[in-house]
């Protein structure tokens, strides 16, 4: 359904994105929220999302991504640049995933993205600390810089729980 | 990292994938995972399959319905052209003019688009930090002595850069193209290494978008693969330009 409307927003319908708006704009807003925590500046993304997805929708590849993951993955990169856009050297994170879509090779060979209640039930079991870590800088895109700096521990430390928790996750969805 | 964790050099690559794809990473280390990406298929699989793994947690969160008249803004600043997006039809166009021979039919065709693309995105007011001047700009870069030519179009409203060559530009394999921008009076900022075989396309950081003004100088060079080991270029440079208004 999402994939579709995709297609159709790719071929420059309107009536399709308008659709696709209603359809997914309220967990985009919450995404956009969760990573801001401004009303103004979520609005601003939001917007921004939208006019991205109108001129991105023909990027879309099913055979990737489900069509929401595409799309969360657009307003996070979106929120988190504006977050970095504040700080002086933050990584863009959006250069990055453009970077990916110049890399022809590995379009073919990646899978389509696991089931999120995989993952969250993946996340469960990782104890309690790399389980909030992992979360942080998912969602208010920090790096274990800012990450050590926040929880006042040593930045070794920080990557040690980030990294154990990161391998424990793919051990659990190669389950 | 502490002493007790020992990775095998398998483990080590695959933690750097799943590093740069939860964006943990800064400065060196985020850059050298960029450069892998870019140059490593099987680096960047990896991290496309952990931005796979991670990518539900983003639907955890609780909808929120966005206020009204959110769509209406939408649409105001896609614009009345109608019938698909500009930069989809820019990339077409640029698709569709690989490989022909008129190179300088297509930077016409390219200062033309970007001249008739600029109303509709200049209906919606920017907002304020993202740029300091609204028109597009373009770039003709051109060598002193070899044949290169590229022509860079960028739209500070959407933050899209798009990089063609017309001519005489092609690498080793060995070698890669590397783009920098130098700010007035600065030094050169890395703007990627270019596709080998098809225009450049990036949308800037807010951040980096802030330095695209009038009178900033584009600049190819000559690098190994990935990209300059030292973040400034070390090859000849084959072609320069400045921005100007289109």
């Amino acid at each position: 359904m999402l994939a579709r409307l995709l297609g159709e927003v790719a071929r420059g319908d309107r009536g399709a994105l308008s659709r696709l708006y209603a359809l997914t704009s309220a967990r985009l807003f919450g995404l956009c929220m969760r990573v801001l925590r401004s009303e103004p500046d979520a609005e601003e993304v939001l917007q921004e999302v939208y006019v991205r997805v109108w001129t991105r929708a023909g990027q879309y590849d099913p055979a990737r991504a489900g069509a929401m993951s595409w799309l969360a993955g657009i307003a996070r990169n979106g929120a988190i640049d504006r977050i970095r856009g504040r700080k002086p050297g933050g990584v863009p994170i959006d250069a990055a995933n453009d970077v990916a879509d110049e890399s022809p090779s590995a379009i073919d060979l990646i899978e389509k993205a696991e089931d999120g209640r995989r993952l969250g039930g993946c996340l469960d079991e990782l104890e309690e600390r790399p389980r909030a870590m992992i979360r942080a800088a998912f969602f208010d895109g920090l790096s274990y810089a800012e990450l050590a700096e926040r929880e006042t521990v040593p930045l070794g430390t920080m990557k040690s729980w980030i990294r154990r928790g990161l391998l424990r996750l793919k051990g659990c969805l190669e389950r | 990292m502490t002493d007790d964790d020992a990775f095998t050099p398998e483990q080590e690559r695959d933690l750097l994938a799943a590093e740069h794809a939860l964006g943990v990473l800064d400065g060196g280390e985020s850059a050298r995972a960029r450069r892998l990406e870019a140059e490593d298929a099987g680096f960047a699989e990896a991290v496309a399959r952990w931005r796979g793994r991670l990518a539900p947690l983003a639907e955890e969160v609780e909808p929120l319905e966005p206020p009204a008249g959110l769509l209406a803004a939408v649409e105001r600043r896609i614009g009345e052209t109608g019938d698909g997006s500009n930069v989809v039809q820019l990339r077409r166009k640029l698709a569709a003019w690989r490989g022909m021979a008129g190179a300088a039919g297509a930077i016409a065709a390219a200062l033309a688009l970007v001249v008739m693309v600029r109303p509709a995105a200049l209906i919606e007011k920017p907002p304020v930090e993202q740029v300091q001047e609204r028109g597009a700009l373009v770039a003709t870069m051109a060598g002193d002595k070899g044949p290169a030519r590229l022509v860079a179009t960028f739209d500070p409203m959407s933050r899209n850069l798009v990089v063609a060559a017309a001519a005489g530009i092609s690498a080793g394999s060995k070698e890669t193209h590397e783009l920098w921008m130098i700010p007035k009076g600065g030094k050169p900022h890395s703007m990627g290494v270019m596709p080998p075989d098809k225009p450049m396309h990036a949308v800037l950081p807010v951040e980096i978008a802030a330095n695209f003004t009038e009178g900033v100088m584009l600049a190819v060079s000559v690098e190994p693969a990935g990209g300059s080991p030292s973040g400034l270029p070390t090859g000849p440079v084959i072609a320069s330009g400045a921005f100007v208004r289109a």
